[in-house]
């Protein structure tokens, strides 16, 4: 796949009281951690790789721990409020793409987007009464839009802001999968989107088009049970993972031969035979199979219904972050959940910056006893006297403003490498 | 379709009859001992937790 530059911006449930913040907005790993009003947020540093993406998504768990008090879970769709329906939060991905309007993007990405939550879905709603693929999306209204909220969200998110040089950089901003625990789900969420991006900017995909694609994300995410079929836009009935493999079929043919993409087509033409099989076949690697047999398994060793309190209560529990309490970390250090890095690599990513973005220098910036900064964005820092350096471009690491600073780039400060060392490698 | 649509949101209809019986043994990756231990950190009572309508 192309380079282009990756970033996850997760909300988190939260039972805290107060939603302050013990660390600063902007981390040393390049990463940015906030309370956007009443809910945590970790926004991780630009990655250029799909890799290093997962290991901040995952260093992020553990520093919105340190930051926060109280309980978080890492599930995008909470329990209704009285009166006012289901409530939702996001996990929202992002694209660096090529600098044409993302309008043109909507016809290609919506099949696409609609049909992969079947390998991408974290698997939820005991506590609303159905165990759906991807809860998420029941909260997707539009087929487009440039609104994430309430009822205008769309299976394209439409929402303009570059956060780059507009001439020739846009930024695309999904809002329609799940959060997932799943190291794997998010490396193919983000992966085979990547590969699909590539396929649009290089005008090689054919046209396909599905009937209703909002009543059909919703209808695919409600059967759990396999078989899922589709309507096209000329109105002929398709399995949803043959329209999955007109967009992997097309990639093995065009997509560029590096090892990443040969991992993620591998896996893609794997998981969606599994699919049409029998999907428990992939209950070590897809989120929501794997939590609904851990579910049902549960149930069935208590004798209780799956809509027994504590089922409910082991669904919300396998997305707490904490790793001496969660339910899913408990099966990942049994060694029954597939991973895609190491707890080495994302206690380093809790630390150190991607080396090759410009996450690298905005992170030393602010970072370096030397230097004094007044204001901080994703593509500017300003320095005390008015001195500005513009980060336009995300996928250069700007080490000539480093130089010019005279930054020395040392290994990061240590302050809580033995608390992660804890939650990571520690005693239960 | 099985979900409604409630002024305008994706409301989810009440328990099928499937989540209201206990579940019958499937087989699983998971033995009793892990499903034992698994569920000595499961709680009780309902988790109730502060939630955003926001993003």
């Amino acid at each position: 796949m192309k380079k282009r530059i990756y970033g996850l911006e997760t909300e988190y449930g939260f039972t805290g009281k107060s939603v302050i913040s013990k660390l600063p907005e902007w981390l040393c790993n390049g990463a940015r951690l906030y309370a956007d009003g009443d809910h945590p947020e970790y926004a991780t540093p630009e990655c250029a790789s799909v890799r290093d993406l997962v290991k901040h998504d995952k260093a992020g768990e553990l520093l919105v721990q340190k930051a926060f008090e109280g309980k978080l879970y890492k599930n995008n769709v909470a329990a209704a409020i009285s009166g006012a329906g289901l409530s939702s939060f996001g996990c929202h991905e992002n694209y660096l793409t090529a600098a044409r309007p993302l309008i043109e993007l909507v016809p290609s990405l919506i099949p696409f987007l609609v049909t992969r939550q079947l390998f991408t879905g974290a698997g939820g709603g005991l506590a609303h009464g159905k165990y759906l693929i991807s809860p998420r999306a029941m909260h997707i209204n539009k087929e487009f839009s440039a609104i994430t909220t309430a009822n205008e969200r769309g299976i394209v998110c439409l929402r303009d802001e570059p956060h780059a040089d507009q001439l020739k950089y846009k930024r695309l901003h999904l809002i329609t999968a799940d959060a997932n625990m799943s190291e794997v789900s998010t490396y193919m969420k983000m992966g085979t989107t990547s590969i699909v991006l590539d396929l649009i900017e290089e005008g090689r995909l054919p046209l396909i088009s599905l009937s209703r694609p909002v009543d059909t994300l919703k209808a695919l995410s409600w059967n759990t049970s396999g078989g899922w079929m589709v309507k096209t836009g000329d109105g002929k009935a398709m399995r949803a993972t043959d329209v999955q493999r007109i967009y992997l079929d097309t990639a093995i043919r065009f997509a560029s031969p590096d090892q990443t993409t040969f991992d993620v087509l591998g896996r893609w033409a794997k998981y969606l035979d599994a699919l049409d099989r029998d999907p428990q076949e992939l209950a070590g690697a897809v989120e929501w199979v794997m939590k609904r047999e851990v579910l049902e398994a549960f149930a069935a060793e208590e004798q209780i219904p799956v809509g027994h309190q504590r089922v409910k209560n082991l669904e919300l529990q396998m997305t707490d972050i904490d790793r001496k309490e969660s339910r899913y970390y408990f099966l990942e250090k049994k060694g029954l959940v597939e991973r895609i890095v190491t707890d080495e690599e994302i206690l380093e990513a809790t630390m150190e910056p991607p080396r090759d973005t410009r996450a690298f220098c905005r992170a030393n910036m602010i970072y370096s006893k030397s230097c004094r900064p007044i204001s901080i964005d994703w593509e500017k820092v300003m320095m005390e006297g008015g001195a500005t350096f513009s980060l336009k471009d995300p996928l250069d690491s700007y080490n000539r403003y480093l130089d010019e600073l005279g930054i020395k780039v040392q290994p990061r400060r240590k302050d809580f490498w033995d608390y992660f060392m804890e939650l990571l490698f520690g005693k239960e | 379709m099985d979900y409604k649509e409630e002024g305008g949101v994706a409301v989810l209809d009440a328990p099928g009859s499937d989540y209201g019986t206990a579940t019958k043994k499937k087989s699983s990756r998971f033995t009793p001992e892990v499903l034992r231990e698994l569920g000595r950190g499961v709680k009780p009572e309902e988790i109730v937790y502060k939630q955003s309508t926001r993003e």
